[in-house]
């Protein structure tokens, strides 16, 4: 039953390998390709709760909100036309170190916390500066 | 395929690659993010045991491997939450490169095995996150996670592929 032995006699790359990185590699371009949108400036935060709206933010206003859940909460700061989490009680902070977003499509999500903070529409384009 | 060897034999050399996929995870834990964009994805050294374990064993005990590992992990991070993510992920990965093998063995290497074990594991992660946030937009990053988790496959697959070639004893 083990297989290593097998292994050892087999070739480390072989046609069969060749064929599963070409067709996953042809899949994922695709896929990419097919999702790609041009990057525009949002002009909204929408922040959602396990998939409901609880709060809008127009993206190029200086604003914070309070996110608060039972699993604990986080601060989502919108400032010189970026958005980014502040401050989060998580233990893994990686709503955090994400860092700031702009872009309409793009999104910080809080898995702990549940939370999906995502940037939509389009902004005026002299609205950041 | 044959039934397993349920004998103590064997279950000892399953909690000794257990024990070394936990030691792999602790040392990964240890290394700074690889994404910037993406401070979650990390390369899964600890998959190149349970890789073995498929290769050595069947899916059965490896799952069981899985399990342990995942339960002691939240040891370490002290998240259960992850739980439900590592446990998905892992066992989804082990199905699919169960029946790679399966499949496909000699003529596929352990390095395409362990490439669509890493594209599963993500794929199967997404899935659980989006039902946790009840939102479907996550999947705007399968393509990057997928690209992300061949790349980690196909690094795990050489590992493995090298280990064979060192002739350990009673491997």
């Amino acid at each position: 039953m083990n297989r290593l032995p097998q292994v050892k006699q087999n070739k480390i790359f072989t046609k069969g390998d060749f064929l599963i990185m070409a067709v996953a590699l042809i899949v994922i371009i695709a896929i990419f390709i097919f999702s790609i949108r041009p990057m525009v400036t949002g002009s909204t935060v929408e922040i959602y709760e396990s998939g409901e709206l609880v709060h809008t933010i127009n993206l190029s206003k200086n604003e914070s909100y309070f996110y608060e859940v039972a699993s604990g909460n986080n601060t989502i700061t919108v400032k010189d036309g970026v958005a980014y989490i502040e401050d989060s009680t998580c233990s893994d902070q990686l709503c955090v170190k994400i860092g700031a977003i702009k872009d309409s499509g793009k999104q910080i999500i809080c898995l702990p916390n549940r939370l999906r903070v995502v940037i939509t529409g389009e902004g005026e384009i002299d609205a950041i500066s | 395929m044959q039934s397993p060897n349920w004998n103590s034999k064997n279950l000892t050399k399953l909690a000794l690659l257990t024990g070394l996929s936990l030691i792999m995870f602790l040392v990964e834990s240890l290394f700074p993010p690889l994404l910037p964009f993406a401070p979650g994805a990390k390369l899964g050294l600890s998959n190149i045991f349970v890789l073995i374990s498929l290769l050595m064993f069947n899916l059965p005990m490896t799952l069981i491997m899985i399990i342990a590992k995942c339960s002691i992990a939240i040891l370490f991070t002290g998240n259960v939450m992850s739980l439900l993510y590592s446990l998905t992920g892992g066992i989804f990965s082990a199905v699919i490169m169960y029946g790679t093998m399966g499949l496909f063995f000699p003529k596929v290497s352990v390095i395409g095995i362990s490439l669509l074990g890493g594209i599963a594991h993500n794929i199967a992660q997404l899935l659980v996150v989006s039902l946790v946030l009840e939102s479907f937009h996550i999947f705007a990053y399968l393509p990057v996670l997928s690209f992300a988790g061949a790349l980690a496959g196909i690094l795990v697959g050489t590992v493995v592929f090298y280990i064979s070639k060192a002739n350990i004893p009673e491997l």
